[in-house]
């Protein structure tokens, strides 16, 4: 038949909600999680950040252990970052290299690391002049090797650009709540000529051009009266639309290409398809959506389409 | 599995010999049919037998062949990581080698305390131990109770004890006997330490007390295991930290080896000594260091600290020019201990904070007072009292008077708001809790108070609105289970409290945000609304991430005019919490002219009152204690001198201050040295120089102390009665009671549980015969825990705890799960069912017994029921000569019931039984006639007609009768 038992009711209660007048959430697909709180391999605490590529799944928790699963969720390898007692990162990307970029955020330092974990390079030093960081969130690389480092701290919030070199080259944004300034920049991400940057307590994410123009900004003024609340990270999708991370609203949910709402996926709890505190979230090329369900210390994952 | 009935009072079984009997009773009732007759028999036997079992204490025992193994893994100090993880390795090896199908196993681990580290489980993998047990203790009966619990119900049991048997506290050998009587077997995998080339320091002995410039001998013993050369040195400890006197480098034997120091002091006070070995051979450095104490005893000395050090010299002039031996202190180098306030009889503490004392040194001055005798005198100022958060505080529990004044009656209203953001530290629930509390407590009934959060749904909101504080235990309710989440941004709860306290109605307004510093901090716009509008922000920074944490709570807190707090210790939170709340009762300064006035002439104020007493400007508001002497009170009647004894010592609170802010007037009076001297003289502790000799050694686990008490011309004096108090180590300063006992003359001799290392704190009292006391201040110190005395396996108490375990010493490889035990049963009382089922069928056997059932009744009601159908009249036949009596009673019931009703309407029953019975035949009539009309009314054939002209005939009889006796009587 094609339609499981699970898919008939869930999708049954959603039209007997929109036929209510309730608002239509998109439940998603094939919910599954793993981990649970503790520090034995498969298990987390607090996880924060997370990040997918080729099929692996790159989870890092307060305890500062990076931890490598299949796309199932079947632990494959750790290794930790050199500290954690200050924090931990919030940020876990890759570049078309397959290097793992960590933004060792309470470190003030960007570390580089093959898929087994051998550290590259390692770069940054504390400080709120242009090259350095107080807290990076994230890291974005451009396929021509620019990195947009998104960052935090002591009015310092702003993204700083670097080329291949590691050679500062400008930074763009400031403290504030006007149209390319920020409070907490907590996540970034490159999408063909354009950045994405969550712009947290603000609420919205901000889009702006290779070269920090601002073009637009999704979330505070979106449609079908969703808010956003804190969105603590975002994952471009093909089509030029992001799932944002909502940590205040414990949900992730689609803006499209035109920054239209267009759902969104789980609500607060604990259960399956639930969330408490999310702050991190990751798409597959399969269109599988992982997301660091930071305080039930877990990741969940479903298909988003 | 098989299951096996069993009683518990077998000889209950006995009654089973009614059962015969029963049936032979049974068997002769003729007055029911036999088969009616047999059934209700069985039935009585079976709730005779069901009742015989209850009271037999029946009970189903089911045998297991199931086993359980717990693995009991010392993690005490004396086992070092290497045996450790030698004995994780055994486990998981045996586990995996031999454990079946039929078998669970769990681990347990121990030290100061124990913890399930696995519970029992039929698949066992110890990787490594994460349980944290403590290692300053080793408690093996607490490890074997742990387990005992922790057993899965049928299964047979054994326990594997991987230790040292090195016990420091507890008693393994009286729970072991417990384990064996619950069936439990007991093995020991002995842990054999101990070939290692240990040294350690025994002891250092000093007198206890000495007098000044008398020489006196130090003793270090050093214990070695074998012949090497090691460094000596000898310390003095002083407040400012040790002083090397000596080091030496000394050849050590096997053995035990003394070293004798000769020393002398010259200076009063209480001196502690500290000795340390070093070897180049040895393994376990804990055990290094031995620590003494003695006392020189001479003139009082006080311990002086100002807050503002400017302040300082009136009072101190004063005391010095009186003659009082004062040692000015600062907050860096007060005493952090309590052993540090021994060098002193009285401390003077002006307006000193209780946030600039850490809760330690808060405790050591309750307990100073209470268990040392040291003397307290709190001199008030803006700081002090309960303006400087000492509003429930260990210091408030000594002082004569209490910071509480909820009584007053005009009172400015304050109003607190906290944002609580303590998600990130340890227990932050709990934490929030602690502070709210704190916080409520100080505040009166018309105080304001709010608190916000993130909550865990992801919303700023109020855990409980600002509000009256009006009846506290609705908002310690709202406190109780706070879900805090982790706060994003304090701009949105900021902006909330700002805009409820612009709105509020009180005098002084106050925010306390708690926070690691890592939300993003409010915008400075708001920063600045909220300086304008005069409503502070005090910010409390815990566990930040990083510098910039803290500047971004800094810099609020600057912004607003409030306080920045910098907080290692969760502990000392509530006394920050408490100190804040208490900024917002300004209530509690009192800053107007006035004379002080005399309620009472102590004996402090003799000779100061004879030109009377200058005025005062302001004090701190309290309320005296009960038992409290108060000589000197405000216009208001609120205490500005107070006094009164706190356990063994004094202490005293003067409420207004010793600098030109309130008491300019005093430092120009002429009795202020008096007054003063006086004051603290007072508080002093009471202590005399004494040729008594008091020595405190610790040994097994007790610490021993002896006085030996010769008067000045060397005569014995007996019969002192000495008593005490042994004050245990930081941060509990457990308290405890000695006695010591005459074992021969002049000699006194007691003794006092030592658990723990640290300082202990010896004070005796004694009352010669003339009821005059003295003082004996002394201390015990422990330079390490007691389990690092240990450097050997105690074989025979590990040989002794297997044998009364009913196991044996095994090696850590041997087999575990081998089912050599006595099968374990699971029990499972029945009784109550047996009675449940006897209860069941008594109103069974009655209704045998009693009632007959005619099975061909439904079908004459059934039958009678067609036959109005129409035209199944002719198809179903009329119900036959045995039905029909029933129908007919039942007919008749009816018409009986009707006719009671007309009876009770008309002239009585009895009177109309002609009529009723004429109504019951009419309707038995009409019954019979309706079933079939061609049957003729029933004669006196009928059972129910039989019935009732029996009682007709009855009631004529009586009738007759009763007339007749009419017609005698009126014939007489």
């Amino acid at each position: 038949m094609g339609v499981t038992r699970r898919e008939f009711i869930v999708a049954s209660a959603a039209a007997c909600l929109s036929a209510c007048g309730v608002r239509s959430v998109s439940p998603g697909r094939d919910w599954a999680a793993w981990g649970g709180p503790g520090e034995r391999d498969g298990e987390f605490m607090r996880p924060r950040a997370v990040g997918v590529h080729r099929d692996e799944v790159y989870a890092i928790d307060i305890t500062g252990r990076v931890q490598v699963f299949s796309a199932t969720g079947e632990f494959r390898r750790k290794w930790r970052m050199p500290a954690a007692d200050n924090g931990t990162p919030t940020g876990v990307t890759f570049d078309q290299d397959g290097r793992v970029l960590i933004a060792d955020t309470h470190y003030s330092a960007i570390r580089e690391y093959t898929p087994e974990g051998e550290l590259l390079t390692e770069w940054g030093t504390y400080g709120p002049e242009p090259g350095n960081f107080i807290y990076p969130t994230d890291i974005a690389r451009h396929p021509d090797g620019r990195s947009y480092i998104s960052e935090y701290g002591m009015d310092a919030d702003r993204v700083q650009v670097f080329d291949a070199g590691k050679t500062f080259l400008f930074a763009f944004g400031k403290f504030g709540s006007g149209p390319g300034e920020f409070s907490r920049a907590m996540a970034i991400e490159v999408f063909g000529d354009l950045v994405y940057v969550c712009d947290t307590v603000n609420h919205r994410v901000q889009i702006f051009d290779l070269d920090g123009a601002f073009v637009r900004q999704v979330g505070q003024t979106g449609g079908d009266g969703h808010r956003m609340k804190y969105p603590y990270d975002a994952a471009t999708l093909p089509d030029g639309g992001i799932l944002a991370c909502e940590y205040g609203n414990n949900c992730v949910s689609h803006f499209d290409a035109s920054g239209e709402f267009r759902g969104s996926y789980g609500g607060p709890g604990r259960g399956l398809g639930q969330f408490h505190g999310p702050r991190g979230v990751a798409v597959s090329a399969a269109g599988r959506v992982y997301v660091a369900d930071t305080e039930n210390h877990r990741i969940q994952v479903f298909t988003w389409a | 599995m098989d299951v096996m009935p069993r009683f518990i009072f077998p000889w209950a079984l006995l009654l089973l010999a009614l059962l015969p009997w029963t049936l032979w009773v049974g068997a002769r009732m003729r007055s029911m049919s036999r088969s009616r007759k047999w059934v209700a028999l069985v039935m009585r036997c079976l709730i005779l037998a069901a009742l015989i079992g209850a009271l037999a204490g029946a009970e189903l025992v089911r045998v297991n062949d199931k086993l359980a193994v717990f693995f009991l893994l010392d993690h005490s100090n004396s086992i070092t990581e290497e045996f450790r993880l030698a004995a994780v390795d055994a486990v998981r090896q045996t586990c995996d080698t031999y454990m079946g199908d039929n078998d669970e196993a769990g681990v347990i681990v121990f030290g100061e305390q124990p913890s399930i580290e696995h519970k029992s489980e039929p698949r066992l993998r110890l990787d490594q131990v994460r349980s944290y047990v403590g290692g300053e203790q080793t408690d093996i009966a607490a490890a074997i109770r742990l387990a005992m619990a922790a057993f899965p119900q049928g299964h047979m049991k054994r326990m594997i004890l991987y230790t040292d048997g090195n016990e420091t506290t507890g008693t393994a050998l009286e729970e072991i006997k417990l384990a064996r009587a619950a069936g439990i077997e007991v093995n020991v995998a002995p842990l054999e330490i101990g070939d290692s080339p240990e040294v350690r320091v025994r002891a250092v002995n000093i007198p206890a007390r000495v007098n000044a410039e008398e020489p006196f001998k130090l003793q270090v013993l050093v214990e070695s295991e074998q012949d090497c050369s090691a460094v000596l040195r000898v310390y003095q400890r002083m407040r400012e930290g040790k002083r090397l006197l000596q080091s030496a480098d000394v050849t050590l034997q096997k053995g035990d080896n003394a070293f004798l120091l000769p020393q002398e002091l010259a200076q009063q006070g209480f001196y502690e000594y500290e000795a340390t070995i070093e070897s180049a051979s040895d393994t376990v450095f804990a055990n290094n260091v031995g620590r003494a104490f003695t006392v020189i005893q001479g003139e009082p000395r006080v311990l002086y600290l100002e807050a503002d050090p400017e302040h300082s010299t009136r009072l101190a002039s004063a005391m010095l020019q009186e003659g009082l031996h004062v040692v000015m202190a600062d907050l860096a180098s007060f005493p952090t201990t309590l052993s540090g306030f021994q060098d002193f009889d009285v401390v003077v503490l002006s307006n000193v904070s209780s946030t600039d004392l850490t809760s330690e040194q808060l405790r050591s001055l309750e307990a100073m007072v209470r268990d040392l005798g040291i003397g307290l005198v709190m001199v008030g100022g803006p700081d002090s009292f309960g303006a400087g958060g000492y509003y429930d505080s260990a210091v408030e529990r000594a002082l004569p008077v209490n910071m509480d004044i909820k009584e007053r009656k005009v009172m400015p209203r304050g109003a607190l708001v906290l944002i609580m953001h303590t998600c990130e530290i340890p227990e932050g629930n709990a934490w929030a809790r602690e502070i709210g509390m704190a916080s409520l407590n100080v505040l009166a009934s018309q105080d304001l108070m709010g608190a916000l959060a993130y909550l865990w749904n992801g919303t700023d909101d109020w855990l409980f609105p600002l509000q009256p504080v009006g009846d506290k235990r609705l908002m310690q309710a709202r406190l109780t289970n706070p879900q805090i989440g982790d706060m994003p941004a304090t701009g949105p709860t900021l902006q909330m409290a700002y805009d409820a306290l612009i709105e509020a109605d009180a005098a002084a307004k106050r925010v306390v945000i708690i926070s690691d510093g890592d939300a993003q901090q409010p915008p400075r716009s708001l920063l600045q609304d909220l300086a304008k509008a005069k409503i502070t922000v005090s910010t409390v920074c815990i566990s930040p991430h990083s510098l910039s944490d803290q500047q971004s709570l800094q810099v609020v807190a600057e912004a607003t005019g409030g306080e920045y707090y910098l907080v290692q210790n969760p502990a000392n939170l509530p006394q920050i919490f408490t100190k804040e709340a208490a900024t917002v009762k300004r209530g509690l300064l009192i800053e107007k002219e006035f004379t002080p006035q005399v309620q009472y002439a102590s004996e402090v104020l003799r000779g100061v009152l004879d030109n009377g007493l200058p005025r005062l400007r302001g004090y701190v508001v309290t309320t005296p204690k009960e038992n409290a002497v108060v000589p000197l009170v405000s216009d208001e009647a609120d205490p500005i001198l107070a006094h009164w004894r706190y356990g063994l010592g004094k202490s005293v609170a003067f409420t207004s201050d010793v600098t030109t802010r309130w008491a300019a007037d005093w430092m120009t009076w002429e009795g202020f040295n008096r007054f003063w001297a006086q004051t603290v003289r007072w508080a002093t502790r009471d202590t005399a120089p004494t040729s008594f000799q008091v020595n405190v050694r610790a040994e097994g686990g007790l610490g021993h102390v002896r006085i030996d008490a010769v008067d000045e011309t060397g005569r014995f004096v007996n019969f002192l009665r000495p008593s005490g108090v042994v004050t245990g180590p930081a941060p509990d300063f457990a308290r405890r009671e000695i006695t010591l006992a005459q074992t021969g003359p002049g000699i006194y001799e007691g003794t006092f549980p030592v658990d723990e290392h640290g300082v202990y704190m010896v004070n005796l009292v004694y009352t010669r015969e003339d009821g005059s006391q003295g003082m004996l201040p002394t201390g015990l110190a422990l330079g390490y825990s007691p389990e690092y005395e240990y450097h050997t396996s105690n074989t025979p108490l590990l040989e002794q705890l297997a044998a009364e375990g009913g196991g044996a010493l095994v090696n850590p490889g041997d087999n575990p799960f081998v089912h050599n035990l006595e099968a374990s049963a699971t029990i499972t009382p029945v009784w109550q069912y047996l009675v449940a089922f006897a209860v069941c069928l008594f109103p069974l056997e009655i209704f045998v017994r009693r009632v007959v059932v005619d099975f061909l009744a439904p079908l004459a009601w059934l039958a009678a029921l067609l036959r109005r159908v129409p035209g199944l009249r002719r198809l179903v036949p009329a119900p036959g000569d045995r039905m029909r009596p029933l129908t007919g009673a039942y007919g008749v019931m009816r018409q009986v019931s009707k006719t009671f009703v007309y009876s009770v309407e008309g002239a009585g029953v009895l009177d109309d039984v002609p009529a009723v019975r004429e109504r019951l035949q009419a309707a038995e009539a009409a019954q019979a006639g309706a079933t079939d009309p061609a049957q003729k009314p029933r004669g006196s054939t009928d059972y129910t007609s039989q019935l009732l002209e029996a009682k007709e005939r009855a009631l004529d009889k009586r009738a007759r009768k009763s007339r007749s006796d009419t017609t005698g009587e009126n014939e007489k």
